[in-house]
């Protein structure tokens, strides 16, 4: 169980702010989602979160400490990270991309051990890719591809899983399919942080949300209290139209608002 | 990519098989010559403690010879694998993208200079500078996840350059036969080296093999990007600094004895990688025996070829190396066009 | 270094047949205005003529490594052969290649510039012959006949070549070149009561011979025709491979500088009285 905090968090490149003073606090056993516009620093976030990238001021703590370099190793069988877009650079076949996932848990010479052959078994049958395992990504649709590459972080089996829009380019089928995964994930005891664009699987799916707006928290919370009229009128300037469906809600962004529109 | 090609998983014999045919290789080498050698005969009067003009030929000619072949065939292949993973592109080789030449030009100022006469080691040194240089170079005009093109227009520019200055040094150099041997520095060449050389060089290129192997899991991880390699635990500073260096130590120290003899590294993590898996951190260990079984047999062919002068190695690896390149370079435009 | 080896394959009928049909052109009883393009003819030159009837020799003869009289050129100027350096020193006799630097020689011709041929030789006799034509050509044949008759002198002062058979000598150059038949290298060898490895037994070698190669024919002398240089280069590092000098212990090596015995001149006896006395050490160590 692992409880992630980020305090005060800024990251600045170049004299530009990406990241300005945000705290966040990342529950286990919760999916956690981050939205906001296009260069709002979600993945900047991400990877903060991650100890991808060390904060520029601030801190962030993994149940309540921090980490130095040279303890990044254990992090990683902790922490498992899903960048964005996703290629292989080598045709690997997809057990053996699947089983990249448990190289935190092996030494320096790297041999897979018997639990590391069934921890991949069981995240390539948890992510529904058992029958694809030799076949290579090139060959798979992007769909599947995003399924086999969920399945690698899920191999790490750690207790916190941080997904940098993992539903971007799939078709409804494959985002319900990755999105019910993640929750499933969460309800399982881990802290899920994922990142989203689309605001209705992030109201349905998430346990609470963050709403990054120029590199500042703009709303943080339950999702019905992020996903205000307000909220969304002033960190994407659009209108949205709402609705329920058997107790869940859905929202449609429907028209974009003028400058002057915008709180 | 289909599925069919070659991305089934390691076989056992790989290794032991690449093993067993550098040990034949390496026997060959050393009982193939000019003139005749009884190997079997030889080396029984060498562990008898005799001493003959045999024993002298075999010990002080041909074994350097093929301990150099061995040595230089497997820097140059693991150093074309550990490139490829590192740059994430299958082009990615010594000879292709500049490391050798920038190695010879340290090695040649270093020998032509005569500092090499009074202080032996500075020739890998400079190798190992040259190699160094133009690898950090690389990282920094081609990028990290460098594209195929960046890659190949730094390494021509790389190449073109040190070309240019490995010829000038050579022009000026005080020895008049200096001039005269560009061909050599170029094409590479094993012919009448020494055990003083093997000695000077075998353990800066154990320690840069100890470097490149080192980084398996590294390579491995970074088939899925930086990100997700630094979220698998590893250390992406420490990790380029193990390759750069590694590779300066292998490929410069073997330059600086043998010149620049291109396309081992690109042909043999090719012929390959469907053998592996196409696994980075398998590939290491595969293509350093790869590239010492490669080069021994190409030494062996240009002994056996009845030129006149005996045939530059860089000749003969060019030959079948060339061809591989531009197959590749077709292909990865196919799949980038797709 | 390249132009010399060049010129010393040459066969030997052909420098006889240019001193049987040699020029015909008449010159002046004691030119004063000499330019040679030849660096056999610059030593010669400067052995055999006034200084100050010298107005240029070529840039070898000042290169030591290649040269015998380097240290006698001084402030001579030197020049490559090429016509707009002759023509302004107003020569009246020019001492040419047979070969080489033809455009140069064919102008000087048509201005009506004398012109004598000095090749290489091959054989003392070819050697003597040439010292009696140049120092005539100069207006010194007495100068030449003295030459002639010390170098005579000197090679009776170093005896007959020691009883018994005659051992192998391999005369090695920079980069495993070996030098062959048709060339004073192989008529001193032959003087010094060698065999030549070169001119028997030899087949297919196109002048390169490689260390492992020379190492099986198991010389018994091995001659380094080279100087020391001081600057390394991959050429010369053959001549100091470790299995060189392994398999020849010192008794069984001598250095002989190649200006000594590329050109016709005293520089010949030098070498020969070298290789004669590692011909003794060789004999006095095979008979112990």
């Amino acid at each position: 169980m692992m409880r992630i905090t980020a305090e005060a968090v800024s990251v600045e490149i170049g004299g530009k702010p990406l990241l300005d003073g945000v705290d966040l606090e990342v529950r286990p056993g919760e999916l956690t989602g981050l939205i906001g516009p296009n260069g709002a620093g979600k993945t900047t976030l991400l990877r903060v979160l991650g100890a991808l990238r060390p904060p520029g001021s601030g801190r962030v703590l993994y149940d309540g400490k921090t980490i130095a370099r040279r303890e990044r190793p254990a992090l990683a069988r902790r922490l498992a990270y899903l960048a964005q877009g996703g290629e292989a650079h080598w045709p690997l076949r997809v057990e053996r991309l699947v089983a990249l996932g448990r190289l935190p848990h092996q030494g320096p010479l790297g041999r897979a051990s018997a639990e590391d052959q069934s921890a991949v078994e069981r995240a390539l049958q948890r992510s529904g890719v058992e029958h694809l395992r030799a076949r290579t990504l090139a060959t798979l649709s992007g769909g599947e591809r995003m399924q086999v590459l969920l399945a690698r972080a899920l191999a790490v089996e750690a207790e916190a899983l941080l997904a940098d829009e993992p539903v971007a380019a799939l078709d409804p089928h494959h985002q319900l399919r990755v999105m019910d995964l993640l929750r499933a994930e969460a309800r399982a005891g881990k802290a899920v942080v994922v990142v989203l664009h689309d605001l209705s699987l992030a109201a349905r799916f998430c346990d609470q949300l963050a709403l990054l707006h120029r590199g500042r928290l703009l709303a943080q919370g339950r999702p019905e209290s992020v996903l205000g009229d307000r909220e969304l009128a002033s960190a994407y300037g659009v209108r949205v139209l709402r609705g329920m469906e058997r107790g869940e809600p859905f929202l449609l962004p429907w028209e974009r608002l003028e400058a002057g529109e915008r709180p | 990519m289909t599925e069919s090609r070659g991305n089934a998983p390691m076989p056992a014999w790989l290794l032991p098989g690449l093993g067993l045919l550098v040990i034949l290789l390496f026997f060959l080498s050393l009982g193939v010559g000019t003139m005749p050698l009884p190997l079997t005969g030889t080396l029984a009067a060498l562990f008898r403690g005799e001493s003959s003009l045999e024993t002298l030929l075999l010990l002080e000619l041909r074994l350097p010879r093929a301990l150099l072949g061995l040595l230089v065939g497997a820097s140059l292949g693991l150093a074309g694998a550990a490139m490829q993973g590192f740059l994430r592109n299958p082009l990615a080789e010594p000879g292709v993208i500049g490391v050798s030449s920038c190695a010879a030009f340290g090695a040649v100022l270093a020998f032509y200079s005569g500092i090499s006469l009074t202080f032996p080691l500075a020739l890998p040194l400079g190798g190992i500078g040259g190699a160094f240089l133009s690898v950090l170079l690389l990282h920094l005009l081609a990028g990290r996840e460098a594209s195929t093109l960046s890659i190949i227009l730094a390494g021509v520019a790389i190449n073109a350059f040190s070309a240019a200055l490995t010829s000038l040094v050579l022009n000026f150099a005080p020895n008049p036969y200096a001039a005269l041997e560009i061909i050599f520095w170029i094409m590479g060449s094993l012919a009448d080296r020494s055990m003083e050389h093997v000695q000077l060089v075998a353990p800066i290129m154990l320690l840069g093999w100890l470097l490149l192997l080192a980084s398996g899991r590294g390579l491995d991880a970074l088939t899925l990007g930086e990100d997700t390699a630094a979220s698998l635990g590893i250390d992406l500073g420490y990790l380029r600094l193990k390759l750069i260096l590694g590779t300066a130590l292998a490929v410069g120290a073997a330059v600086a004895v043998s010149g620049a003899i291109g396309f081992v590294g690109l042909v043999v993590p090719h012929l390959l990688r469907p053998l592996v898996g196409q696994q980075p951190a398998r590939l290491l260990p595969a293509s350093a025996l790869g590239g010492a079984a490669l080069l021994l047999a190409a030494d062996l062919l240009v002994r056996l070829l009845p030129t006149g002068p005996e045939l530059k190695l860089g000749v003969v690896t060019a030959l079948v190396g060339a061809p591989i390149f531009l197959l590749l370079l077709h292909r990865l435009r196919r799949e980038m066009a797709e | 270094m390249r132009f010399i080896c060049k010129v010393c394959r040459w066969p030997s009928w052909l420098a006889a047949l240019l001193l049987a049909f040699g020029p015909s052109v008449g010159w002046a009883e004691t030119p004063s205005r000499i330019v040679s393009l030849n660096l056999c003819a610059d030593e010669l030159l400067l052995r055999l003529a006034d200084r100050e009837d010298i107005a240029s020799v070529t840039f070898l003869a000042a290169d030591s490594r290649v040269s015998s009289v380097a240290d006698q050129v001084e402030s001579l100027p030197l020049n490559r052969g090429r016509a707009e350096e002759i023509l302004p020193l107003k020569p009246d006799l020019v001492l040419a290649e047979p070969y080489t630097t033809r455009s140069t020689v064919e102008l000087l011709r048509r201005l009506e510039v004398p012109i004598l041929d000095v090749a290489v030789p091959s054989t003392l006799e070819e050697v003597e012959a040439q010292i009696a034509e140049v120092s005539a050509a100069l207006g010194r044949p007495d100068r030449g006949q003295a030459m002639i008759k010390s170098m005579r002198q000197a090679q009776a002062r170093l005896g007959p070549p020691p009883e018994g058979p005659r051992p192998l000598a391999a005369v090695y150059r920079p980069n495993g070149f070996l030098v062959g038949p048709g060339t004073l290298v192989d008529e001193i060898l032959r003087l010094a009561g060698f065999r030549n490895l070169a001119s028997e037994g030899l087949q297919n070698h196109n002048g390169v011979l490689s260390i492992e190669t020379l190492l099986w024919h198991r010389p018994d002398l091995l001659v380094l025709n080279s100087i020391e240089e001081p600057m390394p280069s991959l050429a010369h590092e053959v001549l100091s491979h470790p299995a060189l000098e392994d398999a020849f212990p010192e008794m069984q090596r001598v250095v002989v500088h190649p200006a000594l015995w590329s050109c016709g001149g005293p520089g010949l006896m030098e070498a020969l009285a070298k290789l004669r006395s590692a011909a003794k050490r060789l004999a006095m160590g095979s008979g112990e």
